[in-house]
């Protein structure tokens, strides 16, 4: 609870910082929109020319689409500490943080909380709720929370990522895009149903990095399509294992990068 | 303090214009030994790029099982088209250029702005030293990894090549063009981040950049031809592509000669009303 209490103290400071410059903030919010949304506009475009790839539909694609995109800005907004991590690392911030007496994945977590993403967020919904009605699933309240906990499950699953990415810096300083490849990348592809790419690179998805198990399995659920794969029924309930799961070892992997810890000197 | 001097520094520079080219050539040669500096940055951006490569691959690869010809490309060439975009994402600096607001912000442009050079020329040059790094060390390897795992459509004929890479090179100056807009904006709105965001949004969509601007919707296609974005990356590929019969393709180049100069000159101006507007506070 005391945790809790500090969480939303220093996110709200974040958040009144952040709102300072009013102009600045709408046209980023308003960018970020934007630059998302042409993602899906193109998808549309493909989607005027072929009618279906390997049998999905565009709307069931947007479902795809909406449930990652909305997990992953969801995951971004709040892990943004994160994710500015490798610079608190060179400048050897990271000590003043280690003095302080309060938990160190707390004060990261609550470090930076990136409210532009908003305009991520919305775009995802967006493409998400129209999808959902094209495709005439109804108010189903089953699948509705059904989603909502895949929602939540691809937001723990893609903040685990944006830390595993972070605690690397413990042993690299210079920064680098790889962890993109795992958000972004991730993003990009589990837009499309994983039944599309060649076995290894399936693979890989299923079961190396399994965001299949937040994306791909739970809307086989909601859209009532059999398994390409004939992977047993229950698979598309396995979501918050996998997640909780990947975020367990992820914590794991970050206090094991704490206590290795040596600052740059700085 | 004000920067009357900027104005006359044009007229040097005609006076003497063959020191000029190879001053510039200097500043050219130095951001490409900048870039060799970031050797594991480098890898792990070309891993980045080249998954992206592989992922929008294997979704044109589905989406042409059962179809031969979708407009007017087969899977190779879409192939060819995802591989080479995707090679050329860095060369071009699709993705913006964060320099010149950097440099705005934090005053450091006061400096630039007292030598006896033209800015923006500067800035270009660093821009094609940049690109010819990205050239070598992040394009031609996507561009291998395409060609030897995957199937793609070879030029039809080498000379093609010569047309490609001039056209490449108006597309660098497109986007330079561009990024540089967005960057003289920050001595008005301080913050470019949101205002660069929709640059490189309408960048990466009306330039055809992630689809084939042939796969538009019709008559949205034709307007898009008009704008200057398809000169960002779409024309080189088509060209590449051999999609324009002799006379469309000199015609695409000139709009995209037409553009890169329009582009430059707005630039320029910009440039121009910021310096009156510069007010650098103490020092």
């Amino acid at each position: 609870m005391f945790y809790l209490k500090i969480y939303f103290n220093l996110v709200s400071a974040v958040l009144r910082s952040q709102m300072q410059y009013k102009a600045s903030f709408i046209m980023q919010v308003i960018g970020q929109f934007i630059v998302t949304f042409t993602d899906f506009i193109a998808i549309m475009f493909i989607f005027g020319k072929f009618q279906d790839i390997k049998g999905w539909t565009l709307w069931e694609v947007g479902l795809l689409y909406g449930m990652t995109s909305v997990s992953f800005a969801v995951a971004e907004m709040s892990a943004r500490g994160f994710d500015m991590f490798n610079r608190m690392i060179r400048l050897g911030d990271f000590d003043r943080v280690l003095l302080r007496p309060i938990g160190v994945f707390v004060q990261l977590m609550s470090a930076d909380f990136d409210i532009r993403k908003l305009g991520r967020i919305t775009q995802g919904l967006l493409v998400l709720i129209i999808s959902w009605n094209m495709l005439e699933i109804g108010t189903n309240p089953l699948k509705i929370a059904f989603l909502i906990l895949a929602l939540l499950s691809g937001i723990i699953f893609y903040m685990a990522i944006l830390i595993a990415g972070a605690t690397i810096c413990f042993w690299s300083i210079e920064s680098t895009e790889l962890p993109n490849m795992f958000t972004y990348g991730g993003v990009e592809a589990t837009s499309y149903p994983i039944s599309i790419y060649r076995r290894w690179f399936r693979n890989t998805l299923i079961f190396d990095i399994p965001l299949a198990f937040v994306n791909f399995f739970p809307a086989l659920y909601i859209l009532d399509k059999p398994d390409p794969f004939g992977f047993p029924y229950w698979i598309r309930f396995l979501f918050p294992l996998a997640s909780i799961t990947l975020m367990i070892l992820t914590i794991r992997f970050w206090n094991f990068g704490v206590n290795h810890y040596q600052s740059t000197g700085s | 303090m004000k920067f009357p001097y900027a104005y006359n520094f044009i007229s040097f520079r005609c006076k003497s214009l063959i020191p000029n080219i190879l001053l510039y050539l200097e500043f050219a040669k130095k951001s490409f030994q900048q870039s060799l500096q970031y050797r594991i940055a480098n890898y792990s951006g070309f891993a980045v790029n080249t998954f992206f490569f592989v992922v929008r691959a294997f979704v044109f690869m589905a989406l042409y099982e059962n179809r031969d010809i979708v407009a007017g490309y087969n899977v190779t060439e879409a192939i060819t088209f995802t591989g080479i975009t995707q090679a050329m994402i860095m060369i071009i600096g699709l993705f913006g250029n964060t320099e010149i607001a950097n440099a705005v912000k934090s005053g450091e442009v006061a400096v630039d702005l007292m030598k006896p050079i033209n800015y923006q020329l500067v800035m270009l040059s660093r821009q094609f030293g940049r690109s010819l790094y990205y050239f070598i060390f992040r394009g031609m390897p996507i561009f291998l990894v395409m060609a030897i795992f995957f199937s793609w459509t070879p030029p039809k004929s080498w000379i093609i090549l010569i047309p490609f890479f001039f056209s490449l090179i108006l597309a660098i100056i497109t986007t330079f063009s561009f990024n540089f807009i967005v960057g003289v904006s920050a001595f008005w709105l301080l913050d470019t981040r949101g205002i660069s965001n929709f640059f490189i949004g309408s960048g990466l969509l009306l330039s055809g950049f992630i689809v084939p601007v042939s796969f538009f919707p019709s008559g949205f296609d034709k307007i898009c031809e008009w704008l200057p974005f398809i000169g960002q990356s779409y024309t080189p590929v088509a060209i590449y592509l051999g999609k324009y019969a002799d006379m469309t393709m000199l015609i695409m180049l000139l709009r995209q000669l037409f553009w890169a100069i329009i582009l430059m000159f707005i630039g320029k101006t910009f440039m121009h009303f910021a310096m009156r507007k510069l007010v650098i506070q103490g020092g």
